[in-house]
């Protein structure tokens, strides 16, 4: 019961961080086209935003942080990817990597190659007993945290003007364009709620690990574009799924494995992957092909 | 002279060197159904392409109540009035009816609010209430279409272009789509280009008829001109059509 309970928490509170990765990549892929390699670096800037407002308030450095990870992703597409607009998907996706490793260097240079702990307060890392259950108080807050995220972004997605405008550009961009959909107000959108959803992700993250370094987002930018594909590139209730899925395969796995087989969880994981591709190369969760979008 | 008119002056394009459209000139006046017809690859799409900017012409222009329109990318001539439907239906299938037919009116600038009676006046006057919130690709052909024009309709067109809407209908459909028409015309006033196959329809909904054969206009007039205007008779319609 303790174990089943374990895995259920644990496959959730990963789940539910791919997914708010998985969206973001998602949302930028469907407006741009864009496989933005360059998406972990959110997390990046989040996570040494969080380092460098040490010694103030909490509530406040999170805020901060996730200023400063919104604030990246609109950059990142006013600073460079604005100049390319139209390009093909593979030289968006250089662009993105060359940004990627621009963003790694310079945080090298100003801060320095190695891991630096984050300081937070001490209840993140301590264990709670719920009706004799052990639970860390932190998987519940993130579970409780990015399942609100994402049904924000679903209200956001399915209820507001720009959320239907950015849901008909993931699907047929020129037509949204034709029927006036401004393509630079949505694809700013995009980069900006994918920098919010990163930036929470994020903070997640490093709240379980507790250090950040230069390539921290490398780990997330992976899990999520996988979790996008084997839910169905281009579809942003796909990537969610996927990411759910992709989440609980990997706590799944690591729970099966023979311990000294646990460093090969990453192997297992990916060949599950390519397995997917093979028998469903559109996704799992998309229904027609929708071979033309890609 | 010019004013309250969408028109094509002596378009002419070539596709590597051939000929698509020679000095084809097109006029539709607000709240008139100009038909345009012709046989098959007579250019009738590459017209309707050139005048609403997805299509480049070597010669000629383009001319929406008189202001020069030929350099303006295709979503500039929307914004000026000139919305057009295509011949495959390009609904977006995940969002609803509704959504849909909002997008267009948000995409000009209306409020939500706004966007959203007029929504509901559209679905009304094509019969698409019922499916307001279904998602568009559930929709059957014949509904899908209607969606395609009522989305334009949000864009409150000035000038309608329609490319082949009455196309795989069956034809009650057809029946209907040109009532559709015909109420579009008195409701909004805006002008319509319709090239159409379905020559009852035409004959029955146009002001006005030009006939293109091989990228030339062969002839220009109202319905009873074009029917009993010999050259058109014999590059195009046939003698059962003169009887009907």
């Amino acid at each position: 019961m303790n174990a089943v309970f374990q895995f259920l928490i644990d496959a959730l509170s990963l789940g539910s961080i791919y997914a708010c990765i998985a969206l973001g990549i998602a949302l930028i892929f469907g407006v741009m086209n864009l496989v933005n390699l360059a998406h972990g670096e959110l997390i990046m800037v989040t996570g040494y935003t969080l380092l460098l407002t040490h010694g103030l308030p909490l509530p406040l450095r999170i805020i901060i942080a996730i200023t400063a990870g919104v604030l990246a992703g609109i950059l990142m597409d006013k600073l460079a990817f604005r100049f390319i607009r139209g390009a093909k998907p593979a030289t968006l996706m250089i662009v993105s990597f060359g940004i990627a490793y621009l963003l790694q260097n310079l945080a090298i240079l100003f801060i320095g190659s190695q891991a630096r702990a984050v300081a937070l307060p001490s209840w993140v890392s301590a264990r709670i007993s719920v009706g004799g259950i052990g639970v860390s108080p932190l998987d519940l807050v993130t579970v409780l945290v990015t399942v609100l995220l994402l049904a924000g972004m679903g209200l956001v997605l399915y209820r507001t003007p720009i959320g239907r405008q950015m849901r008909a550009a993931s699907e047929d961009f020129t037509m949204a364009r034709l029927v006036g959909v401004k393509s630079d107000r949505v694809i700013s959108t995009a980069f900006a709620l994918a920098g919010f959803l990163a930036a929470v992700a994020g903070i997640l993250l490093i709240a379980k690990t507790g250090t950040v370094t230069p390539t921290m987002g490398l780990a997330p930018l992976l899990a999520g574009v996988v979790a996008t594909v084997i839910g169905g590139s281009g579809n942003l209730k796909a990537a969610v799924y996927g990411a759910y899925l992709f989440g609980a395969l990997t706590v799944a796995i690591q729970a099966a494995l023979p311990t000294d087989l646990v460093a090969f969880r990453d192997a297992v994981a990916f060949a599950l992957v390519i397995l997917v591709l093979i028998v469903r190369p559109q996704g799992l969760f998309i229904r027609r092909a929708v071979a033309e979008r890609v | 002279m010019s004013e309250q008119r969408l028109e094509a002056n002596g378009i002419c394009v070539e596709f590597d060197g051939v000929r698509a459209l020679h000095e084809a000139t097109v006029e539709v006046r607000r709240g008139e159904i100009m038909g345009l017809i012709g046989p098959n690859g007579a250019g009738k799409t590459t017209l309707v392409n050139a005048i609403s900017g997805y299509q480049n012409f070597s010669r000629g222009r383009v001319t929406i109540d008189g202001v020069d329109a030929s350099s303006w990318t295709a979503p500039a001539r929307a914004r000026g009035g000139v919305v057009r439907t295509f011949q495959a239906v390009r609904v977006f299938r995940e969002l609803t009816v509704r959504e849909n037919i909002e997008l267009g009116a948000i995409g000009v600038g209306s409020s939500s609010a706004s966007g959203t009676a007029l929504a509901d006046e559209l679905m009304e006057m094509l019969d698409l209430h019922s499916q307001a919130d279904v998602a568009a690709g559930n929709l059957s052909y014949g509904y899908q279409r209607r969606l395609g024009i009522a989305r334009s309709l949000a864009a409150k067109p000035q000038y309608l272009l329609l490319d082949e809407p009455a196309a795989g209908l069956s034809e009650e459909e057809s029946v209907v789509m040109s009532h559709v028409l015909r109420d579009i015309r008195d409701e909004f006033g805006c002008g319509m280009l319709l090239i159409e196959h379905d020559m009852p329809l035409v004959m029955g909904i146009c002001d006005r008829i030009t006939v293109l054969n091989f990228g030339e206009i062969l002839a220009t007039g109202t319905p009873a001109e074009i029917r009993n205007n010999r050259s058109v008779v014999e590059a195009y319609l046939g003698s059962e059509v003169t009887n009907a």
